[in-house]
């Protein structure tokens, strides 16, 4: 029963972005794609431009929030598990040919007005945490997998994956081509180099560049770096 | 010569038409059933089993080559024009994700075998040769190029200066990481890992864990336990 129910949502998704996916502005793509689309969403919110040339799988396990811009060639993949979750808070903006993948029962989260540049890939199967005001820059990748290789004898590709998650809290600048591996947390405000490759937590505040990652500067003005300082500005933040 | 010569333009003609009536089709029940029923006259070969998305483009079809149970997906770009011998051939089950480039370029033979991953917007263009073993991950936004500019010359442009093309050989079960440059003439040995955001400038030995620009070796992934089972197995396998 709950399967020919999934099957059914899936061929409604399939007719309706198939149907709407490719009408282009001039033949008002993004009002009528806003108008249908409600149906096949778990939640969209209102003043979404979804540009053509967008492709969604398993919408059922999407959310969308208020004046969210998607741009051509954007993939947002939630099928393969039934506990899939992607939530684009409102006021997201995904640039061009981004790529958002969930995987396996994966939560993404992508909080109010972050910028997701062109080409950026973000999946799991860890769970991945965007937070506010963040501004991910062109080419980055965000991948909550690390293949495990300790066995040389068997293939990596059947060796199986990391899963731990990736956090990137609010008002972090991710430079040209970042790299985030699986399990990072990078902390509030910080600023990451352009091709630098995240492997460690960074602490909030820091500016990090470089491949492993080292914090090299604090945003911080130097009075209060105080340890104590640190403890009331985070408490603040929270 | 003449007949040959026009033989080939009405072959590129009919290539023409087929892919551009039917490379935009949407879902996999239609679009890419028929895509798999009428490319097959224009392929080199076309296994079974495909699934070609929406959006993908192919040029010089009778120099690419597609195994059985292959996937490419949207927005991928495969490109073996240029000249007559160009060889483009991808093994059975391997994946080519969504915005994928691999570009012949000039008598150049560029082979993916069976199982390989090859992730989203990697790039991969000759013109010397390149061959991808069985197995391989290579993460996302990496980039194979098989050419390196000569800029011997500072009065003359870089552009004019011509390229190299000694080939590039990555081998069984490798990982590449994210964003991984591998420039001309390297050859990664069996097994490795390559860190993400790495430059491979030189060869790597097989098995071997290497990172950085230029990346270096940081660790072999056969350590002294594994290396009494590893040589067992090879003698093994060499009496079997």
């Amino acid at each position: 029963m709950k399967k020919t129910h999934s099957k059914f949502k899936r061929l409604q998704e399939v007719l309706v972005t198939g149907l709407l996916g490719d009408i282009p502005t001039i033949a008002l793509g993004p009002k009528l794609r806003k108008l249908i689309y409600k149906s096949i969403f778990a939640r969209m919110g209102k003043s979404i431009y979804i540009q053509n040339g967008v492709e969604f799988l398993g919408t059922n396990h999407i959310e969308l929030g208020n004046g969210i811009h998607l741009f051509k060639g954007v993939r947002v993949d939630a099928l393969g598990h039934p506990n899939n979750k992607i939530t684009l808070a409102s006021g997201v903006a995904i640039e061009r040919n981004v790529d958002i993948g969930a995987l396996d029962n994966t939560e993404i989260y992508i909080d109010e007005g972050t910028f997701v540049g062109i080409g950026a890939c973000i999946a799991g199967p860890g769970n991945i945490k965007i937070g506010k005001r963040c501004l991910i820059a062109a080419h980055s990748g965000i991948f909550a997998n690390n293949h495990t290789y300790a066995d040389p004898l068997k293939y990596i590709a059947d060796q199986g994956v990391t899963c731990k998650g990736i956090t990137i809290e609010d008002d972090c600048w991710l430079g040209h081509a970042v790299t985030v591996t699986d399990g990072v947390t990078i902390g509030k405000g910080s600023v990451i180099g352009a091709g630098a490759v995240v492997t460690k937590d960074i602490p909030p505040y820091s500016i990090a560049v470089g491949m492993p990652a080292r914090v090299i500067k604090t945003r911080l003005p130097q009075e209060s770096i105080n340890p104590n300082d640190l403890k009331i500005i985070s408490a603040n933040s929270v | 010569m003449n007949s040959k010569k026009n033989a080939s333009k009405s072959k590129r003609l009919q290539e023409t038409v087929i892919t551009a009536l039917l490379a935009n089709i949407p879902t996999k029940i239609i679009g890419s059933n028929l895509r798999t029923f009428f490319y097959r006259g224009i392929f080199a070969r076309l296994g079974k089993d495909i699934y070609i998305q929406d959006s993908v483009e192919f040029i010089n079809t009778p120099c690419i080559e597609i195994g059985n149970r292959a996937q490419i997906l949207r927005g991928s770009n495969i490109n073996a024009i240029g000249h007559t011998d160009n060889q483009i051939s991808i093994g059975d089950g391997v994946q080519i994700q969504h915005g994928v480039d691999i570009r012949a370029l000039n008598d150049t033979r560029i082979k993916i075998e069976s199982d390989t991953f090859i992730g989203p917007y990697v790039c991969i263009a000759g013109p010397g040769n390149i061959k991808i073993g069985k197995g391989c991950l290579i993460a996302a936004h990496s980039g194979l190029f098989a050419n390196n500019h000569k800029f011997s010359d500072p009065i003359q442009y870089i552009a004019k200066q011509g390229i190299t093309r000694k080939g590039i050989v990555i081998e069984d079960d490798c990982w590449l990481g994210h964003g991984v440059t591998v420039t001309d003439g390297v050859t990664i040995g069996k097994g490795c890992v390559i860190g993400a955001g790495s430059v491979v400038t030189k060869d790597i030995p097989p098995y071997s864990v290497a990172i950085g620009t230029p990346a270096k070796v940081v660790k072999s992934r056969i350590g002294d336990k594994e290396l009494v089972n590893f040589t067992e197995s090879i003698a093994q396998n060499i009496l079997d």
